[in-house]
């Protein structure tokens, strides 16, 4: 795989995830006050960063054959998810991810909540549904971001991408202060898709033994297919009455990532 | 301390299966079919994952779009959505 599509990956990933991250923390710091929202974000990134330390070495040291046999399950399990999450929404089947719908619902829990006060924190709600929001939108981005950089033996590269996203939104979410409504999620959770789906397919394949046909440029095939089986089924699912399904709030708790 | 054992289980059960469990019993069945079949055999293996995202893929979205569609309401949910109903009300 080329550095720009590593890049792309883990930056589109991140991207995606971060948006939806910005939105939690937005409603906790501006409902609750943003000295704990930021603590629980920082708790968060530092518990990301320890995963992404221990991951990353320990990933390293595997052979390449295990590594890509491993990897290529991984990437290929969430890819299919990523993928299957994306084609019902673009059919209309799903509810399209809703920014300002989750900040209502978080806004509206957040305004319910007491005040409970632990040492070093001020705000313990605010600190945990910021520290909620980043390490579960986070972590399977991280694992993404690691494994695809371990695989090419270039995590720096990953880890830059996965630092240029959040950085993009964070800055977007100083800038606007509200949901970045305007992000095209589901396209990008598309594209992401089915470029994990694809690096898995090829990467599991190799790890399990198998030599691709053309080798390397055989995910010049792979990822077109995925695209079209993909753009395919979504056709196929798309009834023409159908309208996109209205997003509903999204509960705090037990909210499934992606 | 169980349940804290069973609450990492399940959040990890459900990070890495997810929503269809299909998916992660298809992976797990191609890459140990692959391994197999290149083990024993001298066939070319690479197109055992491929095929299975085409029969995965399909099948997972069959299994998640018949639980996002609404179901016709059958006697029993309509009493039960009745009940429910008169109850709110009081």
């Amino acid at each position: 795989m080329s550095s720009g599509a590593l890049f792309l990956a883990v930056f589109l990933a991140c991207a995606v995830e971060g948006v939806e991250a910005l939105a939690i923390v937005l409603a906790a710091g501006t409902s609750r006050g943003w000295h704990s929202a930021i603590s629980g974000v920082v708790a968060g990134v530092v518990v990301l960063s320890a995963v992404i330390a221990v991951l990353g070495p320990a990933l390293a040291v595997l052979p390449l054959a295990t590594l890509r046999l491993f990897v290529g399950g991984l990437l290929l399990t969430f890819g299919l998810q990523w993928l299957c999450k994306a084609i019902l929404r673009a059919a209309g089947l799903k509810a399209q991810h809703d920014e300002v719908a989750v900040f209502a619902t978080e806004v509206a829990a957040a305004e319910a909540a007491a005040v409970i006060r632990r040492p070093l924190v001020g705000d313990w709600y605010a600190f945990t549904l910021s520290f909620k929001g980043v390490v579960l939108e986070g972590l399977e981005v991280a694992l993404v971001a690691v494994t695809l950089g371990a695989n090419q033996r270039n995590i720096p590269l990953a880890a830059l991408a996965a630092m240029t996203a959040v950085l993009v939104v964070t800055i977007a979410g100083v800038l606007v202060r509200a949901p970045l409504t305007r992000v095209p999620e589901n396209t990008m959770k598309f594209i992401v898709g089915i470029m994990l789906t694809s690096f898995g397919v090829y990467w599991g394949a190799e790890g399990a033994g198998a030599q691709w046909p053309g080798e390397d440029s055989a995910l010049l095939v792979i990822v077109p297919g995925v695209a079209l089986v993909a753009l395919a089924l979504t056709a196929l699912l798309r009834r023409p009455e159908a309208r996109p399904v209205a997003a509903a709030p999204v509960p705090t708790e037990n909210k499934v990532a992606s | 301390m169980t349940r804290r054992l069973t609450a990492f289980v399940t959040f990890w059960y459900e990070f890495i299966v997810g929503d269809d469990w299909l998916v992660a019993v298809g992976v797990a069945c191609a890459l140990a079919l692959t391994c197999v079949l290149h083990v024993t055999t001298t066939v070319p293996v690479w197109w055992v994952l491929p095929a299975t995202v085409l029969i995965v893929l399909p099948t997972s979205l069959w299994r998640m779009a018949s639980r996002q569609l609404p179901k016709p309401p059958t006697d029993a949910t309509s009493a039960r959505t009745v009940v429910s109903v008169l109850r709110i009300r009081e």
